[in-house]
């Protein structure tokens, strides 16, 4: 009767293990890259400043796809061979660093100036002021939202399904057409579909809720 | 050379009014049911909320792609075939409706509960005071949270590459794939997207200052 069920499920799990692989890939990449945007946010420079919002800006301002796309096929074109993988990584990590760079520098700028002045007139040097005065405050402020971002990555992380990646949707859609090929030539896509929805909705609501509980302990 | 420019940059610009329509219906419609059931779920009326409760997190907690493949590849299953623009525009819809609930709900939410009773306390009745009293302060509290929705909806309309909706990444991609030209392609087309985000959101700020009712402070 159901003997689709267990194959189908094997296969999903590798692709959910893909996706797992990509969301955390991403995150990392996406981290990084933020921290650096909200650094040049908080620089000195006019310049370092504008180059930190022109990023923001420009990779905010265009789908999370289109990049993807972008990246995929420039790539090749600069003499970089890489898989679909690593491009859609790539162009996933670009596009999240710019939402979290945003989050990073919200976070960095709701400290209001007079923590710093306050610190440095008790006589902390502005890196002592920075490290442990206005980190500290910045750290709570920023980790509800970055969670939240995190579940916009875990989602985003589809659609590397789209370039043929093997993700969690990517296998879902593989496993549909083999199944109206063979035996009954039923895809049995509505069962599948949903049970990929209720795999990415296990997780994001997990993290969700995280990212309330942290809001809850986290305020000063 | 140039002709080739210029007969790409036609082609693009079609993908662009395609995605401006499903965007545009899209929009509108979530903004439809956000409004209303965001409406419903500060009235606090007990079985509706937890149903508008459940719908939003199902939309909020999965990803749009996979939602729009169970629409256009599950729903035939069961007999509910979508054309692609059909699916194009319900897709963003409800997507859409399920973020645009909370802002609203969020809104009227924000509304000083002074207003209200001071209304109440004026005989009002409770419907009328809540279209002349809420509604009106909600909706301007709502400008904000509802662009950027309306903006994420309109860069999410790219995903409907996948159901082979001819909107401007489709556009793009098919360019792409014909004539290697990956940079000016992209480029023009980021350009187009990017365009479209800021006139929104200048747009946004433009109402919000026009509609501002002094010394009420909901606008900054």
């Amino acid at each position: 009767m159901n003997n689709w069920v267990w194959p189908v499920t094997l296969y999903l799990g590798k692709g959910l293990l893909v996706t797992l692989w990509i969301s955390l890939l991403t995150v990392i990449l996406a981290t990084m890259l933020g921290l650096l945007i909200a650094a040049l946010s908080q620089s000195t420079l006019t310049f370092a400043r504008f180059v930190g919002r022109l990023y923001v800006e420009l990779f905010r301002g265009v789908p999370s796809l289109m990049i993807l796309l972008f990246v995929f096929f420039a790539l090749p074109q600069i003499g970089l061979r890489t898989g679909p993988l690593t491009a859609a990584i790539i162009g996933l990590g670009l596009w999240g660093g710019a939402n979290i760079g945003e989050v990073f520098r919200g976070a960095l700028d709701s400290i209001p100036h007079r923590q710093e002045q306050g610190a440095r007139a008790l006589g902390l040097s502005a890196t002592e002021a920075l490290v442990f005065v206005i980190l500290p405050q910045a750290f709570r402020r920023a980790l509800p939202p970055y969670v939240g971002q995190l579940t916009v990555l875990v989602q985003a992380s589809a659609l590397t399904s789209v370039v043929g990646v093997s993700d969690l949707l990517g296998s879902a859609r593989q496993m549909i057409e083999r199944l109206a090929y063979v035996g009954t030539g039923d895809s049995h896509a509505i069962e599948i579909y949903l049970g990929v929805l209720s795999i990415f909705f296990v997780i994001c609501y997990a993290l969700t809720g995280l990212a309330s509980m942290i809001e809850r302990r986290l305020r000063v | 050379m140039q002709n080739d420019l210029m007969k790409e940059v036609t082609e693009l610009l079609a993908g662009l009014g395609n995605s401006l329509l499903i965007s545009a219906i899209g929009i509108a419609l979530g903004i439809g049911i956000g409004l209303v059931l965001g409406a419903i779920r500060y009235a606090r009326i007990p079985i509706t909320n937890i149903a508008i409760v459940g719908f939003v997190n199902a939309f909020r907690c999965t990803p749009l792609l996979v939602q729009i493949f169970l629409l256009f590849y599950a729903l035939p299953d069961i007999g509910i075939r979508l054309t692609p623009f059909e699916t194009s525009w319900l897709a963003l819809a409800l997507w859409g409706g399920a973020y645009q609930t909370e802002v609203f709900r969020a809104a009227f939410e924000a509304v000083p509960k002074g207003e209200v009773t001071a209304a109440r306390a004026l005989g009002l009745p409770a419907f009328q005071t809540f279209l002349d009293i809420t509604l009106p302060i909600a909706l301007r509290v709502a400008i904000t949270g509802t662009t950027t929705t309306a903006i994420t909806q309109f860069r999410s309309s790219s995903f409907m590459i996948v159901v082979g909706y001819q909107e401007l990444t489709y556009v793009a991609n098919r360019i792409v794939s014909d004539t290697f030209k990956v940079f000016e392609t992209f480029g023009i087309a980021c350009l187009m997207y990017l365009l479209v985000c800021s006139i929104l959101s200048a747009l946004s700020r433009t109402f919000e200052r026009r509609l501002a009712i002094p010394g009420l402070g909901v606008v900054k």
